[in-house]
């Protein structure tokens, strides 16, 4: 398998460059995707969603400098996708609850997902009551394990700054248990 | 799968969110995350490179040399100030509406002239008084005449 900055080399210089992209499209694709749905939760969204941020790393990619990981990059893409979705989201759907959203995923939802369950429910819920930013974090930091550095990079943001997110939102998390 | 934290601060912060919710729920949210139709990630990559497909039929970018660019732009520039010019000069036509005084009713001749009448009296007085002659005025004529009716 070809490294991610030589294929990318062959993109720029419009050499094969639906076979680069489509190799490079194959090696980042599910993590992207996983990355959109932890955010979002229902997959015809996230598939909507990657589908976008794939477009638009195609229309882009000829521009990239190299300057961070082709990997953050993508992500940072997805991460500015998945946040215009969810803040349209929010003005459309504005009085709907979380518990809603859970209750209608799960009427909606493909033959193939799990539904939520008891075990899920409260930990989704939790996650959705985040803000955009610190669910990011949230979902990065702990179920991707990225470093901080890469956190910061992709919400265009500082180390401290990411912390700090996190931070914030285990402590929201542990506030809305508390409560229910 | 979950990468394995392997650094200290990392481990840490797993331990805030591992206090907060058990291993199954995490585990569970997880796999609900990762799990989608079957065959999805192959047709999501045919079905990326079909869009990108037609995006790029419908907007096809023509490149041009320098020197095409430079012309097409003069050749802009031409016709805009030809255009300009031919109609800021082009030949005003003065033509007036020929009306045969046959076409007009008398009824609309006599309501043309009445209309007009205090105008073309004034111009009239006017001219008269520049002349330095005097013309008895019409209604005082006919208070004259209404005098002497009543008489």
């Amino acid at each position: 398998m070809q490294s991610d900055q030589l294929l990318i080399t062959q993109f720029q210089a419009a050499n094969n460059k639906e076979a680069c992209f489509t190799e490079l499209l194959k090696k980042h694709q599910q993590k992207v995707y996983y990355q959109i749905k932890r955010m979002v939760t229902v997959h015809a969204d996230a598939d909507d969603i990657a589908q976008q941020v794939w477009i638009k790393v195609w229309n882009k990619l000829d521009s990239f400098k190299m300057e961070s990981e082709f990997g953050t990059w993508v992500f940072r893409i997805a991460y500015n996708e998945t946040l215009n979705f969810l803040q349209k989201e929010k003005r459309h759907k504005n009085k709907v609850t979380t518990n809603d959203t859970i209750a209608y995923d799960n009427a909606t939802g493909e033959s193939d997902q799990p539904k939520s369950t008891e075990v899920t429910i409260v930990l989704e819920t939790a996650v959705k009551q985040l803000p955009e930013k610190q669910r990011l974090v949230f979902i990065a930091r702990y179920f991707d394990a990225l470093p901080y550095e890469q956190i910061a990079e992709i919400m265009g943001t500082t180390i401290g700054g990411a912390k700090a997110n996190f931070h914030q939102a285990v402590k929201k998390i542990e506030k809305f248990i508390r409560k229910d | 799968m979950r990468p394995t934290p392997n650094n200290t601060e990392l481990i840490e912060d797993s331990a805030l969110v591992e206090n907060l919710f058990s291993k199954e729920e995490l585990s569970a949210f997880e796999q609900r995350a990762q799990t989608v139709p079957s065959g999805y990630f192959e047709k999501f990559t045919e079905q990326v490179l079909n869009t990108i497909r037609d995006n790029n039929k419908k907007a096809k970018v023509i490149k041009l040399l320098p020197f095409f660019r430079v012309a097409i732009a003069a050749s802009i520039l031409f016709i805009a100030a030809t255009a300009y010019l031919f109609y800021n000069n082009r030949p005003v036509e003065k033509t007036m509406a020929t009306i045969s005084i046959q076409d007009v009713s008398n009824e609309e001749i006599e309501a043309y002239v009445y209309s007009n009448e205090l105008i073309a009296e004034i111009d009239l007085q006017d001219e008269l008084n520049k002349a330095g002659l005097y013309v008895e005025q019409p209604s005082s004529s006919l208070n004259t005449d209404s005098n002497k009716l009543n008489n």
